[in-house]
């Protein structure tokens, strides 16, 4: 089997086993949706949707307040599997046996966040879906922020992957990294453009916010800006390589000095 | 082919385990048990060979390969980790092997088959279909050899394999471990305090004390003979 093929395989065999699982931890399953549809309320109801939509114009204030929210969601979704998913696999002696693939971890936990992340993906559509019935914007409005949120975040997924890869890298060297990576979570709902316009040019570091600004520009009919998605790019690339490097070196340093089973 | 040990030093942080370990292990179909008191390293020399840890100075090569030894034991080694872990609680062990033989790129099919076919021969059949979770201390020891083995890499690496298990499933381990040697030409090795189970299996031993190998004894022991050269070496 050629390389490609066995990536492809492993994400096969992800897909359904995390299928399996999903329904096996059926209790899980619902507090996940449970949690999304509640940030979800949260976001909308603490929130002033009108002012936002105020600020762009326009008013789909909701919609676009459910923009940032889908790909702030995505986002934390892509940092938080890496991030608990290798502290998981360290305490269950997942780990070891997943250091002796012939594909570097990073890869594997990549193909795990995209597996994943498919799930959330339903997860918010379903809660779109019952949104559209209790508000301005119509299900057609509610697919098209969808399928723009989708492809915007495979590249905003990129660096918030890269957090996630720091976050795995402290786990690998300290063991046990608390709640960190769920206070950044909650901090990027507050810091970012979830539910108010960019207001601060330090934002664009946040790997979503490019994303969820060029989405709402594409619904108020001003097409994709070159520079935004230039910035967007880059700033996810540099998340992305800066967390593998910093996640692989830590894993070097780790087969040579440390255990993977001292936990 | 052989494994080489060329000046391995190993060390946890500041802590040594192994000091300038030079050592060659033709790779044949063989049982290699590594012997010695808890702490002494086994496991540590386990993870070495399985690639999962590297040395902290020195080097360990397969004399026939070009590649890093870590690339190299990644597709040629598998290593199944004492205790009751390293399998998906929620999976059975059908579907953990077919997690792990994606991991290594080996065929899922052949993976399966495999179980099934070995499972006859480790009386496990009728487990295959369980959750990991749900099986006993032993059916769990059972069903992570059954999955490592399944991968029919060239070395199978073994820690505490007996543990946990009862007088029949040690017997069954017995004759697995041998069958894995004569049916499918394995090196295995195998660490343990079973002497039983070594004297019953093994073919070479590495008696390890104080980061050295200590004696290499390069054939069978009866288990009386086991014992009195432990107690002989670790006095």
């Amino acid at each position: 089997m050629k390389k490609v093929k066995k990536l492809f395989n492993i994400f096969w065999v992800q897909l359904y086993l995390q299928l399996k699982l999903q329904a096996r931890y059926v209790n899980s399953t619902v507090s996940s949706l449970v949690l999304y549809a509640g940030a979800f309320l949260i976001v909308v109801f603490f929130t002033d949707p009108a002012q936002l939509g105020q600020a762009y114009g326009t008013k789909h204030g909701v919609l676009f307040t459910i923009i940032g929210f889908l790909l702030w969601s995505i986002g934390i979704s892509s940092l938080g599997e890496c991030s608990n998913g290798v502290e998981t696999d360290e305490q269950t002696g997942l780990l070891e046996s997943e250091t002796q693939s012939i594909f570097p971890l990073w890869v594997l936990y990549f193909i795990q966040t995209l597996a994943e992340n498919l799930f959330v993906w339903i997860y918010l559509l379903i809660i779109g879906f019952v949104a559209s019935f209790f508000s301005i914007f119509t299900v057609v409005e509610l697919l098209k922020a969808l399928l723009l949120t989708f492809v915007f975040s495979l590249i905003s997924n990129l660096g918030m992957f890269g957090i996630g890869m720091i976050f795995a890298s402290g786990s690998i060297r300290f063991k046990r990294m608390g709640q960190w990576a769920t206070i950044l979570q909650a901090l990027l709902l507050m810091l970012s453009n979830v539910y108010l316009p960019v207001y601060n040019a330090f934002q664009e570091v946040i790997p979503y916010v490019g994303g969820i600004e060029i989405v709402r520009q594409i619904f108020l009919g001003h097409g994709v800006s070159l520079s935004k998605l230039i910035i967007l790019i880059v700033v996810n690339v540099v998340w992305f390589l800066v967390g593998i490097l910093i996640f692989d070196y830590c894993i070097k340093k780790e087969r040579k000095d440390g255990s993977f089973d001292a936990f | 082919m052989a494994i080489i040990f060329d000046k391995v030093k190993k060390n946890y942080g500041k802590k040594p385990v192994f000091y300038y370990l030079n050592f060659k292990i033709p790779l044949e179909p063989t049982v290699i048990g590594l012997v010695g008191p808890n702490g002494v390293g086994k496991s540590t020399m386990l993870r070495l060979l399985a690639g999962v840890l590297e040395p902290t100075e020195g080097l360990i090569k397969n004399d026939q390969a070009n590649e890093p030894y870590v690339k190299w034991s990644s597709l040629h080694t598998t290593f199944v980790a004492s205790g009751e872990r390293g399998l998906m609680y929620r999976l059975n062990t059908l579907e953990n092997g077919m997690y792990f033989s994606s991991l290594k790129g080996i065929s899922i099919k052949k993976t399966e088959n495999n179980i099934r076919k070995m499972a006859r021969d480790f009386n496990f059949s009728n487990e295959l279909n369980t959750y990991f979770q749900n099986l006993s201390t032993g059916l769990k020891k059972k069903a992570a050899i059954l999955v490592g083995a399944a991968m029919e890499t060239e070395v199978l690496l073994l820690d505490e394999p007996s543990n946990g298990l009862d007088i029949a499933a040690q017997e069954d381990l017995a004759s697995f471990i041998l069958d894995l040697k004569n049916k499918y030409g394995n090196t295995i090795f195998i660490s343990s305090h079973d002497t039983q189970m070594l004297s019953g299996v093994v073919d070479h031993y590495l008696f390890l004390r104080d980061g050295q190998i200590e004696k290499n004894v390069e054939h069978k022991m009866a288990e009386n003979d086991l014992i009195s050269e432990y107690h002989e070496i670790y006095k």
